[in-house]
């Protein structure tokens, strides 16, 4: 009677420990997500800011940034990204900022997006010196 | 004697399951982030350092290219460490510390130390160099 007692009391601590395990090792992966798309983020950030500064017209800084960014975040798990470019007037020897955010999903990790959200929100900004001596179209 | 050993075995799980969290699951969520932003600044780092270099090494000695009329294009090297440092103060790279600007021949290299603040580790500092060559009609 005592040792099958025994036997039920060490399944439901198998049981327990199983599962704090398992919801600990899915907090590691969703972590390791997000990390991984602040990565690509901060990377899209940058590249863009640096196009940006690059380019002979705050029209093209736009679309150069826009381009960056979209080649920066391109097979990446980022959702809903977005790409501010503040240019400050364009001026020359000025500085620029792009500011840019995106979504990162945790629908695939059943209980830790009950505790984190559906989806986390990541954002970060970037600034870089406007060339001083490009040429600029009218 | 079965008794006896079962009673031994009571809440061995438990102390399985904890050993588990404190030596494989927590330093491998404190390794996951902590090298995450590690990697992050990383890349940063590079990308600003790389602009920063770019941005010196298109620097033109415009006294020796008027005077020549034309005929001599050469780097200024104190042109070319203005505008890296300009370059860098512009990017507002968080935790840059220190930075310096090497020109070398046709050759300008940054190199800058940044501190990343960790998780949970602490601080890490990161020293990285990037160069960029000055050249003509590429």
């Amino acid at each position: 009677m005592r040792a099958k007692q025994q036997s039920g009391q060490a399944l439901v601590e198998w049981a327990v420990s199983a599962f704090v395990l398992l919801l600990f090792a899915l907090g590691i992966l969703a972590v390791g997500q997000i990390v991984s798309q602040y990565v690509t983020l901060r990377s899209a950030a940058s590249q863009a800011a640096f196009a940006a500064a690059r380019a002979p017209s705050a029209n093209d800084a736009q679309r150069a940034a826009n381009d960056a960014a979209q080649q920066a975040v391109q097979g990446s798990q980022l959702q809903d990204f977005h790409l501010t470019l503040d240019t400050g007037g364009f001026q020359r020897g000025g500085t620029l900022t792009a500011s840019v955010q995106g979504y990162v999903g945790l629908g695939e990790f059943p209980i830790i997006s009950q505790v984190l959200g559906q989806r986390v929100r990541l954002t970060w900004q970037a600034s870089a010196l406007i060339e001083p001596y490009r040429s600029r179209v009218a | 004697m079965t008794e006896r050993r079962q009673r031994d075995q009571q809440g061995q799980v438990l102390i399985l399951a904890v050993f588990v969290m404190a030596f494989l699951f927590v330093p491998l969520a404190i390794y996951v982030i902590d090298s995450g932003l590690v990697e992050a600044a990383h890349v940063q780092t590079g990308e600003t350092l790389q602009a920063a270099a770019e941005d010196g090494a298109q620097s033109i000695d415009v006294a020796a290219f008027r005077n020549s009329g034309g005929q001599v294009v050469r780097l200024d090297p104190d042109q070319a460490r203005a505008a890296s440092d300009r370059s860098l103060r512009a990017s507002r790279l968080p935790g840059l510390e220190g930075w310096t600007i090497g020109v070398s021949g046709n050759t300008v290299t940054v190199t800058a130390r940044v501190r990343v603040n960790l998780f949970v580790l602490g601080a890490v500092t990161l020293t990285q160099s990037k160069g960029a060559t000055f050249a003509i009609g590429t």
